[in-house]
């Protein structure tokens, strides 16, 4: 060992980390070496000069509690209070983002496949028309909080009765029906932006969730007053709003066989399929699976990465 | 004075009043140990209340796998480490040539020589020399002589912070202890060190 590779190894051999070989080289050296023994003397100072320089402890700089103070205080403050300040920023984005990721995908295949599908869609078009028409100044008038209780209620609406009307199927169609044709004044105008920020509110996972659907459509009917009165609607299904969402296999078979089976959930779905009365009316029935594939397929996968992106946010 | 284990535990159920005693306690410690790695009081100043907000957001989760002084070194070890590789620090000594070193040194203010034991006398003119030494290093090598000398962290300790393999550790540190000693003592090491221990109040020669 020369003292060159003996010098780079003070250091560690003043803290003990050599290796025993190392070490024992590093002593063999130092046993004949003057100059590395005084070299390794200097370095064990440098150390303690360092250590006992170190002990001494600085005045804190003015303002330093002060300061630290309000730190623990934002700290202290759960995550849900702190969030506040954040969440109207968080929601606006969430808006934006649902309505730039969906406009390119989802209107395209609902309005194709629904328009070729249904008769009710060409008459929910001439109600719309219609509606237009004849109540304008209303509209106009309710128009305001109209668009904003839709974006607070009317969003979860779109998830709620679809599933609600996946299990309720004769029923509440029929209440829903009538009471919904005055969303059809709104969305003949601004049906995208309003689903879409309905989406988006809904994506927040705040707003009405809780209630039932038709709770919630009595909440609408009377959000627009003087609407449409019932008589007027020109059939039960032609109708709401997000009436290209809503057209599930219990739905046509209701207009074309008058089916009474309430089975829940999806067993109404491989009904259809299976049953000799969904073979009698393959037209209809295969269109409307295929129509309820294709609605949730892109809700599934358009909710997706809004659910997972949430998290982060805070 | 109550043990430090008694005041964590009392802290961790929620007592504000407990971990304000461990602030007191330590937020000077803390704040000189930034002083050091950072060079500047604003820096410092923020660094250490970094430190003791990231200790109370943490508290849960310690364990007393080692004491809390030791703990809270780490954590200043850490939000040092990260507020050196967020700012640029202003020009420092590369420990790779000898001639930059002389210049940066002169640049900084200190003699690229040894100071003269007048220099050295004078106590606070010491504090500030070896201040000014240290923040003359590179940062990389800076970390590790803090870590080691300043607050004793182990190897392996200065290993995990900096992300790096002990070999490393050995190299930085052996290599920043010899320009340190370089400076500090020298052919007038006598004077040097022994004033400086004097006025240290250490044992001497």
């Amino acid at each position: 060992m020369n003292c060159n590779n003996c010098r780079e190894m003070l250091s560690s051999y003043i803290d003990g980390v050599l290796t025993t070989t190392e070490r024992l080289a590093v002593e063999k050296h130092l046993r004949w070496c003057d100059s590395c023994r005084q070299e390794l003397d200097a370095l064990r100072r440098t150390v303690d000069l360092l250590k006992n320089w170190s002990e001494e402890e600085m005045e804190l700089p003015a303002g330093f509690s002060e300061g630290l103070r309000s730190k623990l205080e934002a700290a202290r403050r759960p995550w849900y209070r702190r969030l506040p300040q954040w969440l109207s920023l968080a929601a606006a984005l969430m808006i934006v983002v649902a309505v730039t990721a969906s406009a390119g995908y989802l209107p395209s295949p609902f309005q194709l496949r629904s328009r070729q599908d249904a008769s009710m869609l060409f008459q929910e078009k001439t109600e719309q028309v219609r509606i237009m028409e004849a109540p304008a100044p209303m509209v106009m008038e309710g128009e305001p909080p109209a668009i904003y209780n839709d974006l607070e209620n009317k969003g979860p609406v779109t998830e709620k009765t679809f599933s609600e009307e996946r299990r309720q199927p004769v029923q509440p169609l029929k209440e829903q029906g009538v009471k919904t044709t005055g969303q059809a004044v709104l969305n003949s105008d601004a049906r995208e932006t309003i689903y879409q920020a309905g989406s988006g509110a809904n994506s927040r996972g705040q707003g009405a969730n809780p209630a039932n659907g038709q709770d919630q459509q009595a909440g609408e009917g009377e959000q627009l007053p003087g609407q449409k009165p019932p008589e007027e609607a020109p059939g039960d299904n032609g109708h709401n709003v997000e009436g290209e969402f809503f057209i599930t296999g219990e739905q046509a078979e209701e207009e074309t066989t008058v089916s009474p089976s309430i089975t829940p959930d999806n067993e109404t779905d491989k009904k259809d399929q299976d049953t000799p009365d969904a073979g009698t009316l393959p037209a209809v029935n295969i269109n409307s699976t295929e129509l309820q594939q294709s609605l949730t397929v892109p809700e599934k996968v358009y909710e997706e990465p809004e659910t997972t992106s949430l998290p982060p946010l805070p | 004075m109550i043990p430090d284990d008694e005041l964590v535990a009392r802290s961790q159920k929620g007592d504000m009043e407990a971990f304000t005693l461990l602030v007191e306690r330590y937020q000077k410690m803390l704040y000189t140990v930034a002083y050091r790695f950072l060079g500047n009081p604003e820096d410092a100043g923020d660094a250490a209340q970094e430190a003791l907000v990231r200790a109370y957001k943490n508290l849960p989760g310690f364990r007393g796998q080692c004491s809390f002084k030791t703990w809270l070194q780490h954590i200043i070890a850490n939000v040092c480490r990260d507020a050196l590789r967020r700012i640029s620090r202003r020009p420092t000594v590369s420990l790779d040539g000898m001639q930059e070193k002389e210049g940066e040194l002169r640049k900084t203010g200190i003699r690229g020589d040894a100071p003269s034991p007048e220099e050295i006398f004078l106590a606070r003119e010491g504090e500030e020399y070896i201040h000014n030494l240290i923040q003359a290093l590179t940062p990389e090598y800076r970390m590790v002589v803090i870590m080691r000398d300043i607050q004793g962290l182990s190897y392996d300790e200065i290993a995990a912070v900096l992300g790096c393999s002990l070999g490393t550790v050995k190299s930085r540190l052996s290599r920043a202890r010899q320009f340190l000693r370089k400076h500090l003592i020298t052919g007038r090491e006598h004077y040097a060190t022994q004033s400086v221990y004097i006025s240290k109040g250490g044992e001497g020669l």
